[in-house]
């Protein structure tokens, strides 16, 4: 994984003072930083790109973070999704847990946690893509053998796939077992 | 899966146990009880458990100290945390550890009920992707 590539973040807060202050801060560790100032405009930006992570304050008004996140969660599942808030609760907290937040951090926050926070999120994220991409090339490599060997072509639709054409197909039984 | 759900329930009340162990029996559960943290940890070095019900206070081991263990284990298993002394704290911990779901006593068991039929979606989803890893099926 390239560690030059650029992480973009999407801070999501009501108070501008927030919203300024983490853009300064992760701008200047090479983020590439968007703000919104509620959740729907949050969602909106959302839909419209690609981001690693997003910071979402809890408390707003309209609609709330935890709704923000949601809906998030609906458009790209498992994206990694941070609740911020100055006003901490257990109910809060749960609902946070229940709906798949990466973290729920109090205010004030010291920045660097929140950027460890920031870090852990997109390293994770970025593990689970590629999970679900070997995942993928296993399924396909998966049907290419199965396609193999019900056609009896020898040949699959994968150049990846390395089979030993030199092996006669006439050695193979029904089931595609190498016969001695 | 057609075998029966196994279930481990940790909690060092007899009563919490016995009224877990009823009801989920009542639903076709296959149940394991503990009654600490020690002996959680014995039967899921021996046995497979599909979800867990953790206590959050016992007085060996704190219910996340055994999340913690348990996890390092088996980073999947479905955990879920129900305690009498709710916190901030450890629903922010609860958050952290990814766990799948944390209920305030007295429960309520349909709920209950609710979330460990949502884990168990989430571990034979989880478990399926990893059966296709380990043994391709051709």
């Amino acid at each position: 994984m390239n560690q030059q590539a650029l992480r973009r973040i999407l801070v999501v807060d009501d108070e501008i003072f927030i919203r300024d202050l983490l853009t300064d801060f992760f701008s200047k560790l090479n983020f590439a930083v968007t703000t919104a100032a509620d959740g729907n405009a949050g969602v909106a930006t959302f839909r419209k790109e690609q981001f690693d992570a997003v910071l979402v304050d809890l408390k707003m008004p309209g609609q709330s973070g935890l709704e923000t996140l949601r809906q998030i969660h609906a458009l790209r599942r498992g994206s990694p999704v941070i609740i911020m808030t100055g006003y901490p609760t257990i109910d809060s907290s749960i609902e946070a847990l229940r709906a798949g937040a990466y973290d729920y951090i109090i205010k004030p926050f010291k920045l660097q946690e929140l950027k460890e926070v920031v870090d852990r999120a997109i390293k994770e994220q970025e593990l689970h893509v590629e999970i679900d991409t070997l995942r993928d090339k296993i399924a396909t490599i998966e049907d290419e053998l199965r396609h193999y060997r019900a056609s009896g072509t020898g040949r699959t639709r994968n150049p990846e796939i390395i089979l030993n054409d030199a092996e006669p197909l006439s050695a193979l039984d029904s089931h595609g077992t190498a016969q001695s | 899966m057609d075998a029966k759900p196994r279930l481990l329930i940790v909690d060092d009340e007899l009563l919490i146990r016995d009224l877990l162990y009823d009801y989920f029996m009542t639903h076709d559960f296959d149940i394991a009880v503990a009654e600490n943290g020690q002996r959680a940890l014995s039967l899921l070095e021996k046995n497979h458990y599909d979800t867990v019900i953790l206590d959050l206070k016992m007085p060996d081991i704190d219910g996340l100290e055994l999340t913690a263990r348990i996890r390092a284990k088996d980073g999947d298993l479905p955990i879920i945390l129900i305690t009498g002394y709710p916190s901030v704290e450890s629903a922010i911990q609860a958050v952290r550890w990814r766990l799948d779901d944390y209920f305030v006593k007295p429960v309520n068991l349909t709920h209950l009920r609710r979330a460990v039929d949502t884990a168990l979606a989430r571990r034979s989803a989880v478990g399926g992707a990893k059966a296709t890893l380990g043994e391709p099926t051709v």
